[in-house]
């Protein structure tokens, strides 16, 4: 197809197209971050919402995704099948609930606050365990970096703990100078190199050398 | 850099602007002078031996010997938000797989959270297919949508996860890409079974994780080298240099402004 000596099927087939849409829209969100104007804020803000739009259309595709799996295992009468027929149920109850409400009416929140929130809860509650046994196996490992890791996580835990600043100002002393010198010293390293880091990454992106889009 | 954070400021631009902007600005130079110089020479930049890296390479050679698929996650957050290098980073090390993947017996089974994540997932499981020459063999539901986070919250991804590494035959565990606390709550299970895990997350919280459950870890930044290590690319070689040089000047000019401070002259 060729238009004003535009030849489209030429620009669509080398993707150039959407080279040039990505690194478009990127230039202009990255400048909408460091220059203050009524219109490209404008601008920012229909591209960052057509980002939302094309998000929820991406859910449809996870759902999709979720139905077809699990209908499968029913169908093939997997070991697993029990719990893809409570899934798909839930699914559908949740559905049912929340569709004459919409996403924040009571019924909704009702789901969240009463069945989603203790469940996350509960199953967050499993990190403590799964410290306890992180931390023993390390013990387990022998080796000096897990010793100085064993030995900096249990004097930060007694230097934590409020009765231990009345029974030995020690241990309070040496939380605050692990907290505040090599952890801090530490973390800041791996920020520094992780935001060099994400900063290659956008400039990849925005010179168009990574494509992770559809080609 | 300093003087180009106090010239920011005084423009009108908020702290993390100028922040943004400081090390935003000069790291161009670099990128931008390697971006024309490594493609004209002869020979690829050495790069130091990650394990964790070299362990990816040998990974599916691993997985065909016991004929279990390998799980891979690319992280917890979106192409679209401020931690979406990591999974990008995440992405990297998926299509590596992938490509591997589509070369043997080996089903690679991916897991996802985020919405966007998972076209962008499915486009590299299909396009290494179609690398390989099979694009028959690849299937809608090698990547599987777990959950979507509520209220920023993953752990429902993270129940599908355990779920998965419990109950399926997986050869190992991959995840690579921007992770929370529910880190734990997939890798301590693994761990627990001795299994053969590898994975790295760019956020200092997560990293005593990382280091207490997987067989080989990849720290901070180390994550984002994932395209020139696994896919030998020559814009990621680029990004490298340009960071290691940088890097090295952000010290130097750290190590100065200490020194004069600790002199009285600054």
């Amino acid at each position: 197809m060729i238009l004003w000596g535009i030849n489209f099927g030429v620009l669509f087939r080398r993707q150039i197209l959407s080279v040039a849409i990505a690194i478009g829209v990127g230039v202009v969100v990255l400048l909408g971050q460091f220059i203050s104007n009524a219109t490209l804020d404008n601008i920012v803000g229909t591209l960052l919402g057509g980002g939302a739009i094309v998000a929820a259309f991406a859910l449809l595709l996870g759902l999709a995704n979720v139905i077809l799996f699990h209908t499968k295992r029913i169908v093939k009468r997997d070991a697993q099948m029990p719990f893809s027929i409570l899934i798909l149920a839930s699914a559908l109850i949740v559905f049912l609930i929340v569709l004459p409400s919409g996403g924040t009416g009571s019924a909704s929140l009702w789901v969240l606050r009463y069945i989603y929130q203790p469940l996350e809860t509960s199953f967050l509650a499993l990190l403590v365990f799964f410290i306890a046994t992180a931390v023993y196996r390390a013990l387990r490992v022998r080796t000096w970096e897990m010793a100085l890791f064993a030995l900096s996580a249990v004097v930060v835990l007694i230097g934590s703990a409020p009765f231990m600043q009345i029974i030995s100002p020690w241990f309070s002393a040496a939380r605050e100078w692990i907290v505040n010198v090599p952890a801090l010293a530490g973390a800041r390293g791996i920020l520094l190199g992780a935001a060099l880091g994400i900063i290659a990454t956008g400039l990849r992106l925005l010179t168009g050398i990574d494509r992770p889009y559809s080609e | 850099m300093s003087v180009i954070l106090d010239l920011l400021e005084q423009s009108g631009y908020n702290p993390m602007q100028a922040f943004m902007l400081a090390l935003f600005l000069p790291f161009l130079i670099p990128f931008f002078y390697f971006l024309y110089r490594v493609p004209r020479s002869t020979s690829r930049p050495r790069l130091r031996g990650i394990p964790a890296y070299e362990a990816l390479k040998k990974l599916l050679s691993r997985a065909a010997e016991t004929g279990q698929a390998v799980h891979i996650s690319v992280g917890t957050a979106s192409i679209a938000d401020g931690r979406a290098a990591d999974t990008m980073a995440g992405l990297y090390t998926l299509e590596f797989l992938a490509d591997r993947a589509a070369n043997s017996d080996i089903p690679p089974l991916v897991t996802v959270t985020d919405p966007t994540v998972f076209p962008a997932a499915l486009d590299q499981l299909r396009h290494a297919y179609e690398r390989q020459g099979y694009p028959e063999e690849y299937r809608f539901e090698q990547a599987r949508f777990i959950a979507p986070p509520v209220n920023g919250s993953a752990v429902p991804y993270a129940a599908g996860v355990m779920d998965v590494l419990n109950h399926e035959p997986v050869a190992a565990n991959v995840m690579v890409g921007a992770f929370g606390a529910e880190f734990l709550l997939m890798a301590e299970p693994g761990a627990q079974r001795e299994a053969y895990q590898i994975g790295g997350a760019s956020d200092p919280a997560v990293l005593p994780f990382v280091s207490l459950t997987m067989t080989e870890p990849l720290f901070g930044e180390e994550i984002f080298a994932a395209g020139a290590y696994l896919l030998n690319r020559v814009g990621h070689y680029t990004s490298l240099i340009a960071q290691d040089i940088f890097r090295l000047a952000l010290v130097l000019l750290i190590l100065v402004v200490v020194l004069l401070r600790a002199l009285g002259l600054l």
